[in-house]
């Protein structure tokens, strides 16, 4: 099977279209296939079609005058090739281009993403498997996506919405916004508030050093939730009734509830003390060195 | 070429390379973007490992498991008689050792001897069966902190030029977030020593900078 998906990409590129800085090519995906793609500079998006077919698209590529070859095409700066069951999508500064591109690509939803760039901005939607999104400057946007999706920038905002798996996100300088995730959660970021709405997982770890964090989801039995900052607030609202041991630490931030609580250990303002809510069951942890901390509980 | 060249950049970079074949690598290299990536996480990963400190186990756990063992068992495994074992890490090993680094955080729960002697990249000494572990309640001092901080910036520090300005410039105003928190972390600690929020609050906070100065060094590896 892979020597004739070779000899399908080999035919699709004979006769993909590379117009001056354009260029469009779609060829017969096969199960089990895995998409590798590194744009350095531009914009890199994946998207999940109902084909068994994949679709790479690019513009704003550098005048591309190479010919395709028999099993890889490089045009502009652009190189796509197969091996095996990965299929490979290069845009690398280089004799034949600057790296910089806008490229789009139509996948299969089951699919496994792996995408690198530089400063390039990256949005994934649909994809129905493992997504991994590294970026030095650009944001990422993904929806969908499972398994495992680790997300990464070190100068952007990563939003998130929909996984269906084990998310991690890691953001230098840039807001992390999360939504609707079902799976243990872990983001971190350093200049940048961390938002995590309708999040259920057994897991959840946020941890910022320069912003506010909110979380809003139910609290699982035997669950660990841990909410840090620095500087910034600290909101938890959790879900139906929680079952949890929650410790509240802070060194000059306040404390406010809604919630009847009866706190045990050290219970002056400002500075470290835990209760139980229900049952307890779930660990929660909730630390701001310098902010408000904030503990509710929503119907949804 | 890039299997056999990427099996033997450990010995690149240990200068163990006859000059002939050193040449070849580093052209090899010139040609190779995958064995410089993985040239550049080796670096780093001897970076990080360099930064860990030599530490002793607080507590000797060996006389009790002895007792525990008995006889013949026991005396088979006494250190006076068992040499220092050394062990040398393949490429792949090393590399997995780097994700534990990262896992772990400089400083974390296993305490690696110390580095060099014969072999090739990195070493972790085993006495007879029983591997050197620091307890896992141990706790990083500032100096590890220090050691692993000064190790990764100038990884930082040299590589620089080869990073985006603007990157450069995002990494260095959050590492000025990080300090800003640390000094007002250890200003509380200085009025609150036994504070178990502020000790706690102290180390997360330094290992965070300890992760992001990582994440800094492997971007310039990357680049490299």
């Amino acid at each position: 099977m892979p020597a004739f998906a070779a000899l399908t990409l080999a035919a699709a590129l004979q006769v993909a279209g590379v117009q001056g800085t354009q260029f469009d090519t779609t060829f017969a995906a096969v199960r089990g296939d895995r998409l590798e793609a590194h744009v350095f500079s531009g914009s890199l998006t994946v998207k999940s079609w109902n084909r068994d077919q994949i679709r790479i698209q690019a513009a704003g590529l550098e005048d591309a005058r190479e010919r395709p070859g028999r099993a890889r095409v490089r045009a502009g700066g652009l190189d796509v090739s197969r091996s095996g069951g990965t299929i490979r999508v290069q845009l690398h500064p280089g004799r034949s281009g600057d790296g910089e591109g806008d490229v789009t690509i139509w996948v299969p939803a089951a699919t496994p993403v792996e995408l690198q760039g530089n400063q390039t901005s990256m949005t994934v939607e649909g994809i129905q498997a493992s997504v991994r999104a590294t970026t030095i400057e650009g944001e990422v946007t993904v929806t969908g996506g499972s398994d495992f999706v680790e997300l990464s920038s070190v100068d952007g905002g990563i939003t998130v919405n929909g996984v269906r798996g084990r998310l991690q996100a890691n953001s230098v300088d840039g807001a992390i916004v999360v939504h609707d995730v079902r799976g243990s959660v872990s983001v971190n970021a350093v200049d940048g508030a961390i938002e995590l709405i309708d999040v259920d997982g057994p897991n959840v770890q946020a941890n910022t050093v320069d912003g506010d964090i909110a979380f809003r989801g139910p609290v699982r039995s035997g669950g660990t939730y841990r909410l840090v900052s620095h500087d910034g607030d600290v909101s938890a609202t959790f879900a139906g009734t929680p079952d949890a041991e929650v410790s509240v630490s802070t060194f000059s931030g306040e404390f406010e509830t809604d919630m009847p609580v009866t706190i045990s250990g050290t219970a002056k303002a400002g500075r470290q003390f835990s209760f139980t809510l229900g049952k307890g069951g779930a660990q929660v942890f909730l630390e701001t060195f310098d902010g408000t901390i904030r503990l509710g509980r929503t119907t949804r | 070429m890039t299997g056999h060249w990427m099996d033997r950049l450990s010995e690149y970079i240990d200068e163990e390379l006859t000059a002939e074949a050193r040449d070849a690598c580093e052209a090899h290299l010139l040609a190779c973007p995958e064995c410089r990536e993985v040239l550049g996480e080796l670096r780093v990963i001897l970076a990080e490992a360099r930064a860990m400190e030599d530490e002793e186990p607080a507590v000797d756990l060996w006389p009790g498991i002895r007792a525990r063992l008995g006889g013949s068992a026991a005396r088979r495994l006494d250190r006076p008689t068992t040499p220092r074992r050394v062990l040398a890490f393949s490429l792949p090993q090393l590399l997995a050792a780097g994700l534990a680094f990262a896992a772990v955080g400089a400083g974390g729960a296993i305490a690696l001897g110390a580095l060099g002697g014969e072999t090739p990249v990195a070493t972790i000494p085993v006495i007879g069966a029983a591997p050197v572990l620091a307890p896992a309640a141990s706790v990083p001092g500032e100096a590890t902190w220090d050691h692993a901080v000064g190790e990764l910036r100038a990884v930082l520090d040299a590589g620089r030029d080869k990073l985006d300005p603007r990157t450069v410039q995002v990494l260095e105003a959050s590492l000025a977030t990080i300090d800003r928190a640390l000094e007002r972390s250890r200003r509380a600690l200085a009025a609150d020593p036994a504070n178990p929020y502020l000790n706690a609050h102290l180390q997360q906070t330094m290992r965070r900078k300890v992760e992001l100065l990582r994440q800094a060094a492997a971007l310039v590896a990357a680049q490299s």
